[in-house]
């Protein structure tokens, strides 16, 4: 067999290879087991066998449930994914971005007592980036919250989000 | 950053980030050009 | 920092003009025609260059602030070009080496070397700026998330093809086996792009022109050009010198004494 042939062979070889590796990857071989992070329904699924195990879970602040403490560092608050909510506890400001209504991924383990006991808030934004709207203040939203007033924060959080 | 700007879910500052991301974009392209400078090939090429 | 129409001339377009007087210059010092370049790939490296020194002045000074990431959401200009560049510049890497496996032209295995080490010098750009981006957007500069761990990846695989490269003495082979490494070495570049896809990631999906703002795809838009100009400069001067190896290899240099 000549050079060129040979040549032929091996592309042809490795692109069977490499095709057929991307096909068992996207089918979804290796990625049932392997996830980066539950929902709270499919964490709560587990029932007791989910308690103590260090996994990561993402979910939506759920509006005016934060609860931020600076004495003690303690923040305190409610994740959702709309059919199940867990509640969450966690040590230390979270990033920033965090705010009612936008997406987390909490690492930490779920209690006897049902609380989620996080020691890491990863904020999970969107692909949306818009400047602020005219005239539009997302402080307000933190000035609500730190009336400790939850309505007041839910109708800013909202107005900011129709905003948009 | 301050506990108290909790909740508030706006970035404050965070220049010394961007300062850091557009120097190292600097420093990848005048590096990789002095790289390709001191390997190009010389006499009669060029 | 104002604006940048308001600036008497942009960074860019001062640059530009120094260096065509500089050239106009030199060609008529040397008596050739005055917008003569030595290659054509420095027309692209000119254009480029000058173009990013807009971008870049735009992204930190005239963009508007995001609503959310506020400031930090300058990191863009840097990040997704880089992104976007990465992708295609492998993208041509593995169309090479096909080319290169099917034709045996050498021109195509040159061409694998040169997109492979730009790609690689452009995904560790991106990495970087992706960390910086995520610290305090995220909250953290790593974590083993899909995308992350799955363009880190990517980019080790590459840099292993350029190694195995290294390692191959005859010639033949070592353009096969590059070319060989090169099309397995893509497989990651697709599973990189489509990570978010596939799996649960904190990484946000493809963005595009409707979950981005005019003002903001404008800035991207030059920055990518500007990059995408500057990585058909590297590409081409990296493609000389392999060219240039070839030539050596094929005719090497007269022994010392014989020309003495």
């Amino acid at each position: 067999m000549n050079e060129h042939a040979k040549r032929r062979l091996f592309a042809l070889g490795a692109l069977a290879i490499g095709g057929a590796a991307l096909f068992w990857v996207s089918a979804g071989q290796m990625g049932e087991d392997l996830v980066y992070y539950w929902s709270p329904t499919e964490l709560l699924e587990h029932g007791a066998s989910a308690e103590g195990a260090t996994v990561r879970i993402m979910g939506m602040v759920e509006p005016g449930s934060t609860e931020w403490s600076p004495s003690d560092q303690r923040l305190a608050f409610r994740i959702t994914d709309g059919a199940q909510t867990i509640a969450v506890l966690g040590q230390g400001a979270p990033p920033q971005m965090f705010r009612d209504g936008i997406g987390v991924v909490v690492e930490g383990e779920l209690g006897s007592d049902g609380v989620f006991h996080s020691d890491t808030v990863i904020v999970k934004h969107n692909n949306e980036y818009k400047p602020p709207a005219e005239g539009e203040m997302p402080e307000e939203v933190y000035k609500a919250l730190m009336k400790d007033d939850p309505e007041a924060a839910q109708r800013a959080s909202l107005a900011a989000q129709e905003g948009s | 950053m301050t506990p108290e700007t909790v909740g508030s879910g706006v970035i404050q500052g965070g220049w010394e980030y961007i300062y850091a991301a557009y120097a190292l974009s600097w420093v990848m392209l005048i590096g990789y050009t002095a790289s390709l400078w001191f390997r190009a090939p010389r006499g009669g090429e060029e | 920092m104002p604006p940048i129409e308001s600036l008497p001339i942009s960074p860019g377009a001062a640059v530009g003009l120094v260096a065509l007087v500089a050239i106009v210059v030199a060609n008529q010092r040397a008596g050739r025609t005055p917008w003569a370049l030595p290659r054509w790939e420095h027309a692209f490296g000119l254009v480029g260059l000058c173009t990013i020194l807009n971008g870049q002045y735009m992204g930190l000074f005239e963009a508007p602030r995001e609503r959310m990431m506020g400031e930090v959401a300058r990191i863009l200009y840097v990040h997704v070009p880089s992104a976007w560049l990465t992708m295609v510049v492998f993208l041509f890497t593995f169309l090479f080496a096909v080319a290169f496996l099917f034709t045996g032209r050498k021109v195509f295995d040159q061409l694998v070397e040169a997109t492979i080490e730009v790609g690689v010098v452009l995904a560790i750009l991106l990495q970087c700026t992706g960390m910086l981006f995520a610290k305090p957007t995220w909250g953290m500069y790593w974590d083993w998330d899909p995308r992350l761990v799955s363009t880190a990846v990517m980019t080790l695989s590459f840099i292993g093809v350029l190694t195995l490269r290294s390692l191959v003495v005859d010639a033949d082979q070592r353009a096969t086996w590059t070319s060989v490494g090169a099309i397995l070495a893509s497989t990651s570049m697709a599973v990189t792009y489509y990570s978010v896809q596939w799996w649960r990631s904190v990484h946000q999906m493809q963005s595009s022109p409707d979950t981005v703002a005019k003002p903001i795809v404008l800035v991207l838009r030059i920055n990518a050009f500007a990059l995408l100009f500057l990585t058909v400069w590297f590409v081409a001067r990296r493609w000389r010198i392999a060219a240039a190896r070839a030539r050596e290899d094929e005719a090497p240099p007269l022994p010392e004494e014989v020309l003495a």
